[in-house]
């Protein structure tokens, strides 16, 4: 099968500085893909070639197998840019409609659509105002509306949720989960937690080079397929506990991520029913626990990895 | 029933619109977001003052004088100073008048209303959101479109308020003022697109609003000077005149529309050329 997103050689510099170094990657169609990596890694910059907003200094970028900024891909691909705005003397309903018209939707068909979106959105309400007359959230969840307008195949997100609050950035999570099925999202964000109840993949860039590109649960290094992570969250710190569990059968590591956090490395060939033992060894100790979790977090996957 | 029961097109089925289809949309788009715009409406009303002057007094006054001599002596030699001897022969005074005005005025008010194309769009980001459905080239050439459309929109205003001042004033010409409607209007529109195209081409370069319309200014009114002094040591150099909007206004605004429909192919290569050095840029820039 073909890849969905072919990125060969890319870089991209502004004048002497280089915001992306030699990038090579395949993506293929299916769940929400994370992008992460710290300001100015160049994850902005990416988005924007994959749209098609900038050319790419060197190398290749093929989306469903064109190039990307082609016209085969009008209609395929929606977008949330960073800090693009809507004009302001228009009703959101008056430019929502006429994006939906380019799209191909008939003058009626292009009003329900738009108010479709706007209601995914939770803005329904709103549709008669200008961009001016909304807040910073409300001004981002419009952009991510159109977005999703005609159902693209492959929706870009930068930073979705940045600046939204909780209730509003849990429904465009809850919207991304729920059309996963028929669009495949790339979603940037500094929020790792978000990001790892959404996604399924991560993209890991730093300093304009791809790091890594795995799956969310799963070690990139081959040799480290066997090796599990539980990770224990105490009530109250305890000092003594992490030596304790160090002697349970098959761990191999307890990392102390803070006095009441604690990341255990075991192998799972060797013992399946560790999760069974510990919470054994607490009872037997007399020790709270608040949380026991399968697996470790996805900024313990990308960082613990990458600094050990 | 819930907005979001409708969905009428998924995305495998995506209508793709004919690429002519798109172009009329974004230049009705254009026209749309002209006059909603504070600027839009602020250049139009300047417009609308303007030309309610220019109709009712000075091209009024003159028609008035071309049509009686005797007593207007004043007037005709005013005429005769601005190099106008020609319209005197016209049959239609208010035509002549107003034939003589637009030449200048249309192209230098298109300047200002055409400024904006996509200079502001661009730097909030609002270009983005249309990349995604339609290709850049659409979204120029409908700019473009959308501009000439409304100075077409003018254009038609205009000549039938004059219309209207001729028949109150000389009612037999009625049929003749008909006729001469759509010459002037085609000579009109011709003169003043490479003056929106060269707007296109400067909304791509230029970064502001205000950059643009002084940049456009400059072109206009200086490098007609320059070219004259680099023409006169090296003569060769007086072929660039030919790429200077309006080089052929003050000769068209002796001849009738019909005999100034010769010199229109400076105005369509002019147009041709910024349009294509525009889209050419357009294509390639970040956005």
């Amino acid at each position: 099968m073909s890849a969905m997103i072919e990125c060969i050689n890319l870089s991209k510099s502004y004048g002497k500085k280089k915001a992306l170094k030699n990038i090579n990657f395949e993506i293929q169609s299916g769940q929400p893909i994370a992008l992460v990596g710290p300001n100015g890694a160049g994850k902005s910059t990416l988005f924007g070639i994959l749209s098609g907003y900038m050319p790419a200094t060197a190398g290749e970028v093929r989306i469903f197998g064109h190039k990307a900024g082609s016209p085969e891909l009008i209609g395929r691909i929606g977008a949330l840019p960073q800090d693009a705005l809507l004009d302001p003397n228009l009703t959101l309903l008056q430019q929502l409609s006429y994006l939906a018209r380019l799209q191909g939707f008939s003058r009626i068909d292009s009003q329900k659509e738009a108010l479709r979106v706007l209601e995914l959105m939770h803005l329904v309400d709103v549709h008669k105002e200008k961009i001016t007359a909304l807040s910073h959230g409300m001004k981002k969840r419009v952009a991510i509306a159109q977005a999703l307008m005609g159902t693209p195949e492959l929706v870009l997100l930068d930073e979705p949720t940045a600046g939204l609050d909780p209730e509003n950035a849990r429904n465009i999570r809850q919207q991304i989960t729920e059309l996963a099925s028929e669009t495949t999202f790339i979603v940037s964000s500094h929020n790792l937690s978000e990001l790892e109840r959404m996604c399924s993949q991560v993209m890991q860039l730093e300093q304009g080079e791809l790091k890594s590109l795995q799956a969310i649960g799963i070690s990139a290094d081959e040799s480290l397929r066997s090796v599990d992570y539980l990770t224990l969250r105490l009530q109250q710190k305890d000092s003594e506990i992490h030596n304790k569990i160090k002697q349970l059968n098959s761990v191999q590591e307890v990392n102390v991520k803070h006095e009441d956090e604690f990341i255990i490395t075991y192998d799972r060939r060797s013992n399946v029913a560790l999760d069974q033992d510990l919470l054994k060894l607490l009872a037997a100790e007399s020790v709270n626990y608040r949380q026991i979790i399968q697996g470790q977090s996805l900024e313990d996957q990308l960082f613990m990895e990458t600094h050990s | 029933m819930t907005y979001s029961d409708i969905n009428p097109m998924g995305n495998n089925d995506s209508i793709q619109q004919p690429a002519r289809m798109q172009t009329w949309l974004i230049a009705q788009q254009e026209l749309l977001a002209s006059f909603a715009s504070k600027r839009g409406l602020f250049v139009c009303s300047i417009f609308v003052i303007i030309w309610l002057w220019l109709l009712f007094y000075p091209i009024r006054i003159s028609a008035d004088a071309m049509n009686n001599p005797v007593g207007n002596s004043f007037i005709l030699s005013i005429l005769n100073l601005l190099g106008l001897e020609p319209l005197k022969d016209w049959l239609l005074a208010e035509f002549a008048v107003y034939w003589a005005v637009a030449l200048y005025l249309f192209p230098g008010f298109s300047l200002f209303m055409a400024a904006d194309q996509m200079i502001s769009e661009r730097k909030r980001g609002g270009l983005r959101f249309l990349t995604l459905r339609c290709s850049r080239g659409q979204i120029f050439f409908g700019r473009f479109l959308g501009h000439m459309l409304i100075q077409t929109g003018l254009l038609i205003i205009t000549l039938a308020i004059t219309y209207l001042l001729l028949i109150i004033n000389s009612t037999q010409y009625w049929l003749e003022g008909l006729q001469i409607i759509p010459l002037l209007l085609l000579n009109l529109i011709l003169v003043t697109s490479p003056f929106v195209a060269l707007m296109s081409l400067l909304s791509v370069l230029m970064n502001s609003v205000r950059m643009a319309s002084l940049m456009a200014v400059i072109i206009l009114l200086i490098s007609g000077v320059i070219i004259n002094m680099l023409a006169s040591y090296f003569p060769f150099l007086s072929v660039f005149h030919y790429w200077i909007p309006g080089m052929q206004v003050e000769s068209m605004a002796q001849v009738t529309p019909d005999i100034a429909l010769l010199s229109l192919w400076v105005p369509i290569l002019q147009s041709v050329s910024f349009l294509m050095l525009g889209y050419g840029l357009f294509k390639r820039q970040a956005i």
